[in-house]
């Protein structure tokens, strides 16, 4: 039987599908290119100065130390976890505990801080050490939001690792470190940059974590964009601070998409 | 030697599955405990969302919250679906992809920020449109995506068999595509509903003075270095239903994904 893969196009341009393909374009547009377009304008109008740059440096030091070192948390702790739910759980098992672990990933933010801030705050009362609003607990927060986020990449990297590979290594006498290091490693390496790049960039502008759990209003940079928007009204300043972030997120996404390819990110 | 790995794999899953969800159970059994702070699970009582949802401003915050999702998840809903089958049926591809996967990938705080500079320039009184117009961004994105994966799955011979017997455009999109699609639409008209039921970031950024959701409420008791049972309560509710959602939800997507490979 001759099978297509094709579908049988009829062109036609009054089609109403034209219409709606053309509403969605528009209202985002609109929507999302514009709004940009006019915080742009915002730092023209203002007269282009970077002194808000240099006097929020520590704001943004701060975001960047807090997201670089809880993206590298999360890599390092998605790792072991993806291995194990990868190589070694029956296919059934897999399915459970992956949605076990990706659902709480469509459950806001917000939501899950306060509970993780709840917990803390009833385990203070027990041990008497203080634990919610210290940095300790912001890094907490990042690993536990985040986590997820960067096991749902490395894991369907691991997935797809040939399986060939692994029997062969074995017959020819690999150790467990050898197969993990050398082989499986090397091969999911995309995965694991996949999930870098996504908890770094969404991990830069986090305000609730540092809020929720930190209790400190302006730690990181997403606080410092919100409150100069609605307390101090400097609009201008608030649009560049946010450029910049958009900017280095682009950037980073455009690199590791060119680099290893843009299924990985787009998830 | 394998079961050992076997025994060490399943204890790190394990031991992540409780890291990831003690504090869920905790602060869910906190909201029915009668006293504050200390979880006593012998007298587990409703007090507590009693007196939180009895709170007028609770209550047209739920109200809001309530309409808030359901509009946004209806009207992402039905655009996801005319553009997923747009997308399957149509050939400018690449336009589409280019101009829906962007919300996904800019962060939210970015979109929020813009969209509250946007309104403000152009002297727009924030309120429930405001917010609404804001969520379907990213809502129609993501009810775009499940759609489109779920009418990706349906033969292509089917459609060509019904075009050529003279089935037209309207026939094949209600008769056919339709039907098939049910389960990933319904899985887009929740997914979108949690997802705007629980959206802080967007939310406080376009909503103004006068439109206030649960979560803006949480935010601004919890904003306070607020941790009471009466935030437990509102928090429960949310969490339940997000959380049921998106369990549901995934587990739906992770079969369609393994009978796919």
């Amino acid at each position: 039987m001759l099978r297509t893969r094709k579908i049988i196009h009829t062109t036609n341009y009054k089609d109403p599908f034209y219409l709606v393909i053309g509403i969605v374009a528009l209202y985002i547009i609109i929507f999302l290119y514009a709004p940009l377009l006019v915080s742009i304008s915002r730092i023209i109008s203002q007269g282009i100065s970077i002194d808000i740059v240099s006097s929020s440096l520590p704001v943004l030091w701060r975001s960047f130390k807090v997201a670089i070192v809880s993206t590298l948390i999360s890599v390092a702790v998605a790792i072991p976890i993806s291995y194990s739910l990868s190589f070694y759980l029956r296919e059934k098992e897999k399915i459970i505990i992956s949605v076990l672990i990706i659902a709480p990933y469509w459950v806001g933010t917000l939501l899950k801080m306060y509970s993780l801030a709840y917990l803390l705050y009833i385990i203070e009362g027990v041990t008497g050490q203080r634990i919610l609003y210290t940095e300790a607990s912001i890094y907490l927060g990042m690993v536990y939001n985040y986590t997820p986020m960067a096991i749902i990449p490395i894991f369907l990297a691991m997935e797809r690792v040939d399986r060939i590979y692994i029997d062969s290594a074995k017959t020819l006498g690999a150790k467990t470190l050898d197969l993990v290091f050398r082989i499986i490693l090397p091969i999911s390496y995309s995965g694991l940059i996949a999930g870098f790049v996504l908890v770094f960039t969404s991990s830069l502008g986090e305000m609730i974590v540092p809020q929720v759990l930190g209790g400190s209003p302006r730690y990181m940079i997403g606080q410092w964009i919100y409150e100069l928007t609605f307390t101090f009204k400097r609009f201008g300043d608030a649009s560049l601070l946010s450029l910049l972030y958009l900017i280095l997120t682009l950037i980073v996404v455009w690199f590791v998409a060119k680099k290893f390819g843009s299924r990985e990110i787009i998830l | 030697m394998k079961s050992l790995g076997r025994v060490l794999a399943l204890s790190i899953v394990t031991i992540y599955l409780i890291f990831l969800y003690l504090p869920i159970v905790v602060s869910i059994l906190g909201s029915f405990s009668p006293r504050r702070f200390i979880i006593d699970l012998y007298n587990l009582t409703f007090r507590w969302f009693i007196e939180a949802f009895s709170d007028k401003v609770i209550i047209s915050a739920t109200i809001n919250s309530i309409q808030l999702s359901i509009a946004s998840s209806v009207i992402s809903s039905l655009t996801g679906f005319l553009v997923g089958y747009a997308y399957i049926m149509r050939r400018p591809r690449g336009f589409i992809d280019t101009i829906i996967y962007v919300p996904i990938i800019i962060p939210e705080i970015i979109e929020a920020f813009t969209l509250a500079i946007f309104y403000i320039t152009l002297n727009i009184e924030m309120g429930f449109v405001t917010v609404l117009l804001g969520h379907l961004t990213f809502n129609i994105a993501y009810a775009f995506v499940i759609i489109r994966s779920r009418i990706d799955l349906i033969p292509k011979e089917i459609i060509n068999v019904a075009r050529v017997m003279g089935a037209g455009e309207f026939y094949i999109l209600s008769r056919i595509i339709m039907p098939l699609t049910v389960p990933a639409i319904l899985s887009a008209v929740f997914l979108t509903f949690a997802l705007s039921f629980d959206d802080l970031i967007k939310t406080l950024f376009t909503s103004g003075p006068g439109f206030k959701t649960l979560p803006i409420m949480i935010w601004s008791m919890v904003g306070r270095g607020g941790i009471s049972p009466e935030i437990n309560a509102i928090t429960t509710v949310i969490l339940l239903i997000s959380l049921s959602i998106s369990l549901v939800l995934t587990y739906t997507i992770r079969k369609d994904l393994s009978k796919i490979s």
